[in-house]
């Protein structure tokens, strides 16, 4: 038997303490319940207020929403953000999935292609926008010199608001590709020899295979492709706001743009925090179809 | 016991790591009479201002100024954002239109007593600029300058035209008739030179069309400033000049996205901008203008124009608040520097001055000056910050883009526009 | 195989070789243009003709960016705000993960499942009440305020969790009944064993905080936390009357600077970016 040791004993408990899984937990519970979830939950109240960037704020139900319905440049950038989805979206999509397809053959050189295709992926937005405002300049621009020499244009990409949204595509397309090739080049490395030698066997010619032996077997990659794709044009706001500012005239205003103008220049918050309480919607609803209708032809 | 320690270590490195990174973030540099001067001077004029808060630095080495400079929606978003912290500033420039937003929300003090203390009075300023210092009864202003627009003209150029450099522009006709003589295709039959500018996504397209407003008779609110009244036969006539400038006559570019630089480099002979170019003008080599008023196109003469003006932003250090004071009593006792940078002092006596009549630039300043009389300033209203030129997203702006990028018509764009601002304004 | 099977095979290859080149070109063109037009003099940018190679070359566009534009904090800033974004997310991200992956307490799952499904909330959607919060605790223009949210991202508690989940359980048990405390099964074990998760986590969180742009935009206002993109972003914001925004010349030597680092990065880890792209799913 051990003899009573307060010392001990005092060590004992304070090692279990230490060693409790709060202790763990903490650090990034606390970050997280400040900096994520209190927000989330927040900003459904926030909209609820009539908020300046001064003082507090005062309880007004749903008059943010009611002016939702009268506000035309809500409707405009709701509009232009999903233009922009679907310009984007099978662009990058279904471009990114035959890109990985030409990636995928054993070509020499493949690795340095590889990479260059992924590589405008790690430059930052801000960057991004000033490089393609310059490429996309109407009179010295190098996409209007060569489309010149085509015999097209000149095209003025940015100042005419029948093209600013191209304009903002290209460049974007150009940025993000790389990310979905490099996804869909992972799937393809998991597609089993067996099944494409088996189908071989079968008689089926190339595009076959393609259709009937890689395309479903990818549904999975495909559904994550998709919904991050859908998920992230929907806050488009970095290449707008480098490149047009939203113009010309609202052309590409998205709903972010829509929304840090409302806070952030006109200080109008509790409004600002009802138009993203609707972009919050608007990436649930899209999530939810992208989840039913691929599940769907799954089964 | 060893495992204690070692333990015991660990939490030490994470907590100093913590402690650490917020200790870094909430001592932020605190020097006692560190302040803070913002403006939106982007133009030459800006290294006017910096000039002046360098020789103020000088004579004042207990005071320590930051002085920054970004376009004016940049700086009010940060004035927002920052305001009631450190991080704001102490010393505040912004147009008079401007003031209403800011002081409705209680962001600025009352500038009476610093006024008196300066004789500053309303005498000696143009009733305009003096009456925009104040919302609801109270100054929250000091008036610095203000700045109609004017036109250059490339004095290469007009002489190449068989034109006379100094030409003023008196009518409509007069106007057109030397564009298009400033209009120059080459063999090929395709234009190298235009007559003139109009941004397709600029600011100063709406400025253009106000002053034309005027200019037909028309106005921007109606009397009360309670409806909006520009989508009147005026204002379509305005508009409707600007679109014939490209479209019928073909004397300035379409889809224009950068008007400064292409009068720099002579591929427009002449551009609408403010006395703040005139130092700009003289540093391009080789380039040579005179400046006119803006041209009168219709019945009477009116010219849209801004003035800044210096603010205190509200704040509790009392300390930083006399800096600031002692930096705004020191700018307005340098006006006449601040006119060599190209903006046009508002107080009629330092304009009379010996000091600023011996100005090099100053047979240039003369023409803005001379123009006083004609002066139209945009609404003095807090609404003003959602249709006035300076906000991207204002209906009125976008309105006249969408002329100006043949996209609608005049009557059409107006009368939305004038829908937009009677929703804003109710 | 017929001889026509052959040239059909053949002209299949050149035809894909053709492909390739071209994608590649198109890929690294716009990269190249920025870089050839930041070596160009100021009255060379802008030229009728295109010159793919600038003549002369001059480095004038970066001296005057380092010169003019206060570059040197703007990197400084990003790079501190990227090391300080990385530890903590590291400190909170391990230790969370090892709980989820190893610990038993109530309410675990749960917790678990309301850590995941933030990640569908985009940031973006919560940018008012952040800032009001941020403002609230006196944040505002300080790097705290941009690096401490960052760290409240999901994504890395899900991948190191998964990945703490796949290290065989007897590991630890052994080290338990050996009297080790769950602080050193986690630094002695765990850890040692998770090299390419974190190598992953660690290039994600500094790619992210690096190229991290609205949230810095609202924080960021003066010399103190500005960031390059921030610091990018306000010589050109579309509308501005700034000279700047035409620029081209050194507009690009700036964003040379600024994209530098990440491609440097990128060219040296190629194979840990991709990995960790495809284990997470990390968008920026």
């Amino acid at each position: 038997m051990r003899p009573f040791n307060r010392e001990q004993a005092f060590r004992r408990v304070l090692l279990r303490a230490l060693d409790s899984s709060l202790l763990f937990l903490a650090p990034y519970f606390v970050i997280f319940l400040l900096f994520k979830l209190g927000p989330i939950i927040a900003n459904f109240l926030v909209s609820a207020y009539r908020l300046d960037i001064v003082g507090g704020g005062e309880f007004i139900g749903l008059k943010n929403y009611h002016h939702l319905l009268t506000d035309r440049l809500f409707w405009v950038a709701l509009r232009n953000t999903l233009y922009y989805l679907v310009l984007v979206g099978p662009v990058v999509i279904i471009g990114g999935f035959l890109l990985a397809l030409l990636l995928n053959q054993p070509l020499r050189g493949r690795a340095f292609a590889r990479a260059a295709v992924f590589m405008p992926y790690v430059i930052m937005v801000t960057v991004v926008g000033a490089l393609w405002r310059w490429i996309l300049e109407s009179r010295f621009g190098i996409l209007n010199y060569y489309l010149g020499l085509l015999g097209i244009g000149p095209v003025y990409w940015l100042t005419s608001s029948s093209t600013a949204m191209i304009g903002i595509v290209i460049a974007t397309v150009w940025w993000t590709i790389g990310y979905n090739t490099v996804i869909y080049l992972a799937g393809l490395q998991d597609v089993p020899r067996e099944l494409i030698e088996a189908a071989e066997i079968d008689g089926a010619g190339p595009l076959r295979c393609l259709t009937q032996v890689i395309v479903p077997f990818l549904r999975p990659t495909t559904f994550f492709v998709v919904l991050t794709t859908v998920i992230y044009s929907l806050q488009v706001f970095g290449q707008v706001y480098t490149m047009t500012g939203g113009g010309p005239r609202y052309s590409t205003l998205t709903l972010v743009q829509h929304l840090y103008v409302t806070g952030f220049r006109l200080f109008n918050l509790g409004y600002s925090a009802t138009i993203s309480v609707v972009l919050f919607i608007v990436i649930l609803v899209m999530s939810a179809g992208v989840f039913g209708f691929l599940r769907q032809n799954v089964e | 016991m060893r495992h204690f320690g070692r333990i015991a270590v660990h939490i030490i490195i994470v907590g100093v790591i913590i402690g650490t990174l917020l200790c870094a973030g909430l001592v932020s540099a605190a020097s006692p009479t560190a302040i803070k001067f913002w403006g939106g001077w982007t133009g030459p004029d800006r290294f006017g201002m910096e000039k002046i808060v360098t020789n103020f630095i000088k004579e004042n080495p207990d005071i320590r100024v930051q002085f920054f400079t970004a376009p004016w929606t940049e700086v009010f978003t940060k004035f927002g954002t920052t305001f009631g912290t450190s991080a704001g500033p102490d010393l505040l420039a912004m147009h008079v239109a401007d003031i209403s937003q800011f002081a409705s929300r209680g962001m600025l003090l009352p500038v009476e007593d610093i006024a008196a203390q300066n004789k500053i009075q309303a005498s000696d300023f143009p009733p305009s600029v003096w009456q925009g210092q104040f919302y609801k009864g109270r100054q929250y202003g000091i008036p610095l300058d203000y700045h109609p627009m004017a036109i250059y003209k490339n004095v290469d150029l007009f002489k190449k035209a068989g034109l006379d450099p100094n030409i003023t522009f008196d009518s409509k006709e007069e106007f057109i008739n030397a564009l298009k003589k400033l209009t120059v295709k080459d063999s090929s039959g395709k234009i190298v030179q235009y007559g003139i500018a109009i941004g397709s996504n600029h600011p100063h397209t709406m400025r253009y069309w106000y002053s034309l407003l005027f200019q037909a008779g028309g106005s921007f609110l109606n009397e009360s400033g309670t409806k909006a009244a520009f989508n009147s036969e005026a204002g379509v006539k305005a508009l409707q000049f600007l679109h014939d400038l490209i479209y019928t006559y073909k004397v300035a570019p379409t889809h224009e996205s950068d008007i400064d630089k292409d009068f720099l480099t002579g591929r427009v002979a002449t551009l609408i901008e403010g006395p703040w170019w005139v130092p700009g003008i003289k540093e391009q080599k080789g380039l040579q203008a005179t400046v006119a008023p803006f041209p009168k196109i219709f019945e009477k003469p009116a010219v849209w124009a801004g003035s800044h003006t210096l603010t205190l932003p509200k704040q509790a250090n009392k300390k930083k608040l006399d800096a600031a004071i002692k930096l705004l009593n020191y700018i307005i006792a340098h006006s006449v520097d601040w006119g060599a940078a190209g903006q046009i002092p508002a107080s009629k006596s330092v304009i009379a001055s010996e000091a600023y009549k011996n100005l090099v630039d100053y047979k240039y300043y003369k023409t803005f000056i001379d123009q006083a009389d004609t002066i139209r300033y945009e609404p003095l209203m807090v609404q003003n910050a959602s249709f006035g030129s300076d906000n991207q997203m204002s209906p009125v702006l976008n309105a006249i883009f969408a002329v100006i990028l043949n996209e609608k018509t005049p009557k059409e764009a107006l009368d939305e526009a004038a829908e937009e601002v009677n929703a804003i304004l109710e | 195989m017929g001889r026509t099977g052959l040239a059909v095979k053949e002209f299949r290859t050149l035809l894909l070789y053709i492909l390739l080149g071209a994608v590649t070109v198109l890929a690294l063109a716009p990269t190249a243009w920025m870089f050839s037009t930041s070596l160009k003099a100021r009255g060379a940018v802008f030229e009728q003709t295109i010159r793919w190679i600038p003549n002369p070359i001059t480095l004038e566009n970066y001296s005057r960016a380092f010169s003019s534009l206060p570059l040197l904090t703007w990197l400084n800033n990003s790079a501190l705000i990227a090391a300080f974004t990385l530890i903590l997310t590291l400190l909170c991200d391990i230790l969370i993960a090892f709980a989820f992956a190893r610990l038993e307490f109530r309410g675990k799952n749960l917790l678990f499942m309301l850590v995941l499904t933030t990640i569908m909330v985009p940031s973006q959607a919560t940018a008012v009440p952040m800032f009001k919060l941020i403002n609230w605790m006196g944040l505002i223009d300080t790097k705290t305020g941009i690096v401490v949210p960052q760290a409240a991202e999901a994504i890395g508690v899900f991948l190191l969790t998964q990945f703490f989940k796949g290290i065989p359980k007897e590991l630890g048990e052994a080290a338990r009944i050996d009297g080790c405390s769950n602080w050193q099964i986690l630094w002695k074990i765990i850890v040692p064993l998770s090299g390419p998760a974190i190598t992953v986590l660690t290039i994600l969180t500094l790619a992210n905080s690096w190229n991290n742009f609205l949230w810095p935009l609202i924080v960021a206002q003066s010399e103190a936390s500005i960031t390059l993109p921030v610091g990018l972003a306000s010589l050109m914001s579309g509308f501005s009357e700034a000279a700047e925004a035409r620029e081209y010349g050194l507009l690009m030597a700036t964003s040379m600077v600024a994209c530098l680092p990440t491609i440097v990065a990128f060219l040296v880890l190629q194979q840990r970016f991709i990995e960790g792209i495809t284990m997470t799913g990390l968008k920026g």
